[in-house]
């Protein structure tokens, strides 16, 4: 069952449930909070800099 | 029917991967698409679009996957607002991301076309609040630093007049003191003092208004009046 834990690239910790992009995965809480996160909000910034990850290029 | 089942093996492909944690190995480069899936087929989005209600992952994954390229392409014709392109398209990916969760198939529209949308929104609404944030100034902002490496800051050069504060103090003392000088002056002085200069917090009469109120000429008036001044001033200066 370990084996289908991904690590979110927004909170750092291995879920299950979520998305995958490209090679990131987003945790289904995460994924929940960023969609109803504001662009005016104060947490807003944070996931605009964990999103990169997702086009962190890969040597 | 080909388009169909190729899906249904691509999603099977994307669940297995997910399922052990992995995705494919490609190399995406900002400065190029040529990596980035290419974009949904009519057919392939309709059918994706019917199995989004029930909350698939895989579904919801390829959907945004497959519209990055979306996402590039509106990103880069903001990149003249002084964003970083980097900065541009993580929040066009969270737009797509909020797009496909709150798309509603039932209203008929293409997925893109509202996705467009929803990604061109969040950028403008993230420049505006950034120029919002650049139009306030915090006192604390350095202005520029010398040589020994201490900071100017806009506090140190915003100021107020000396005598900002103490002007309205001393304005009050003033007038106590004018009134305790007022009461040295007999009732006919103290009267023309009053309505000349409005003091009983009347409007200010002209000379030829007070002497006719009282009945007599307006050099008298005059008279009377430069010769109360200079008494008030010298009750003053007696007080200070």
């Amino acid at each position: 069952m370990e084996s289908s834990e991904k690590c979110c690239i927004v909170c750092g910790q291995k879920q299950v449930e979520g998305i995958a992009i490209w090679k990131a995965f987003i945790c289904q809480s995460c994924e929940q909070e960023m969609v109803q996160t504001d662009v005016l909000d104060d947490k807003y910034p944070f996931f605009v800099e964990r999103m990169k990850q997702i086009w962190k290029m890969e040597a | 029917m080909f388009t169909r089942m190729r899906l249904v093996s691509q999603l099977f492909w994307y669940r297995l991967l997910m399922l052990l944690g992995m995705k494919a190995e490609e190399i995406y480069y900002i400065g190029g698409s040529e990596a980035l899936p290419p974009p949904l087929s009519r057919e392939e989005e309709e059918y994706l679009l019917g199995k989004l209600p029930k909350g698939d992952a895989a579904v919801k994954a390829m959907l945004i996957e497959r519209n990055l390229r979306l996402v590039v392409y509106i990103a880069r014709k903001f990149e003249n607002t002084g964003i970083n392109i980097e900065d541009l398209v993580s929040i066009g990916t969270i737009g797509l991301i909020k797009a496909v969760n709150t798309f509603d198939p039932e209203k008929k529209i293409k997925l893109a076309t509202y996705a467009s949308r929803c990604i061109e929104n969040e950028i403008l609404m993230f420049l505006r609040r950034n120029s919002k944030i650049k139009s306030e100034v915090s006192f604390d902002e350095p202005l520029n630093i010398d040589w020994d490496g201490n900071e100017l800051l806009l506090s140190d050069v915003l100021g107020t007049e000396n005598d900002t504060i103490y002007r309205d103090l001393e304005d009050q003392v003033d007038r106590k003191l004018l009134y305790k000088a007022l009461d040295k002056l007999s009732d006919r002085e103290k009267t023309i003092m009053e309505l000349r200069f409005g003091l009983n917090g009347q409007e200010e009469k002209t000379q030829k208004d007070v002497a006719d109120m009282l009945g007599i000429s307006q050099s008298y008036i005059s008279r009377l009046e430069k010769r109360i001044i200079k008494r008030l001033r010298k009750e003053f200066n007696k007080m200070v």
